[in-house]
């Protein structure tokens, strides 16, 4: 125990620097950040949500019933995708960090294990639905679209595909890691 | 200013040492990440002001935040610096220092890393001279319990330091 105790005062003997008035005035601003962050986040998603609604009545997809029906359903799940993530992030924030190790902890790891549902078992469904209703919706593009706006939207829909696929299996994958990490703190 | 705004200067003056030396403890003595970690630790400290009420002794209720909040960032970091690494930035602000006090922060820090992060938040409370008591208060943990675990880690941490291994 001697060589712990030893260690104990090299600890204590850390310099460590008072803060400045300038180091609270950088705490304001990233706490003034963190709500403005918010707030413009909920904005985004309320302005996406308009423009999609905006876009179904502008194109007239209401009196066309299966082009409604399919633009219907991807504007649908990918307004359910977004509420359920707004839901997520809700609940994240609910945590409180002030609750002690055990009980926080054990909060966090029910928080991801859903999360992992939401990964594998509703963003799947999602994005098949989203797919096939884009796959019903190809011939009416093709007959009311240029040849050139056709093919970029085909192109550029299996792209935004893709890209989507790699950050979804990137975020799952993080918040597995983490699960795992969590269950692996006793 | 108001009351919220006073009271939440006071409690980061008065326990900013305390934050900043457990933090470096977290970030393996990297001062750049203990620097965001405090401040990260100092915004959940506002968001929950307003919903503290003082049932447990404020140095409780913050280095409750501070455990939380730096173990959940450092699990958000895709390479966790609990796997013994060191940065380079370690002993920065020790510059002037002689190199054995360089020597005896690294290895230190070393050590500390090597722990389990609920060992690591336990040793690091330690350190800070925190009462085993209100160790336990902050962990959820009985105080037999972390007793014992007080006891393994100093045994674990002097051997680390002396012969360079856990």
């Amino acid at each position: 125990m001697e060589e712990y105790e030893k260690i104990k005062q090299v600890w204590q003997e850390q310099s460590i620097t008072q803060p400045s008035e300038q180091d609270f005035r950088n705490l304001k601003d990233r706490i003034a950040l963190v709500a403005a962050k918010q707030k413009i986040g909920n904005i985004v998603l309320l302005v996406t949500a308009g423009i999609l609604v905006y876009f179904f009545y502008h194109i007239g997809a209401i009196a066309m019933t299966k082009v409604a029906l399919a633009l219907a359903a991807m504007i649908g799940v990918l307004l359910l995708r977004v509420a359920v993530e707004l839901f997520s992030i809700h609940t994240l924030k609910k945590i409180s960090a002030a609750l002690d190790f055990t009980s926080f902890n054990s909060k966090l790891a029910a928080y991801y294990k859903k999360r992992i549902g939401v990964h594998f078992i509703l963003t799947p469904i999602a994005l098949l639905i989203y797919c096939y209703s884009f796959w019903t919706l190809l011939p009416s593009f093709k007959m009311s679209l240029s040849e050139g706006f056709y093919q970029y939207i085909s192109v550029s829909s299996l792209v935004i595909l893709v890209v989507l696929g790699i950050l979804i299996f990137t975020q799952a994958y993080k918040e597995l890691r983490i699960l795992k990490g969590l269950k692996s703190d006793v | 200013m108001n009351d919220l705004n006073q009271q939440f200067e006071v409690i980061y003056r008065d326990n900013y040492e305390k934050v900043m030396r457990l933090c470096r403890g977290y970030a393996s003595g990297d001062a750049v990440l203990a620097h965001d970690l405090v401040q990260e630790v100092f915004v959940k400290v506002w968001e929950s002001l307003a919903k503290f009420k003082g049932n447990s002794q404020v140095s409780t209720w913050i280095y409750r935040i501070a455990v939380n909040t730096c173990l959940m960032r450092l699990r958000k970091k895709k390479r966790y610096l609990f796997q013994g690494e060191l940065q380079n930035e370690v002993v920065a602000e020790n510059e002037g220092q002689s190199s054995i006090k360089e020597q005896q922060f690294k290895k230190m820090y070393q050590c500390i890393a090597k722990l389990s992060s609920t060992n690591k938040s336990i040793i690091l409370m330690e350190l800070e001279g925190l009462s085993q008591k209100e160790i336990a208060h902050v962990m959820g943990m009985k105080h037999e319990a972390i007793r014992t675990r007080i006891h393994r880690i100093k045994i674990q941490l002097s051997k680390c330091v002396t012969h360079g291994g856990v």
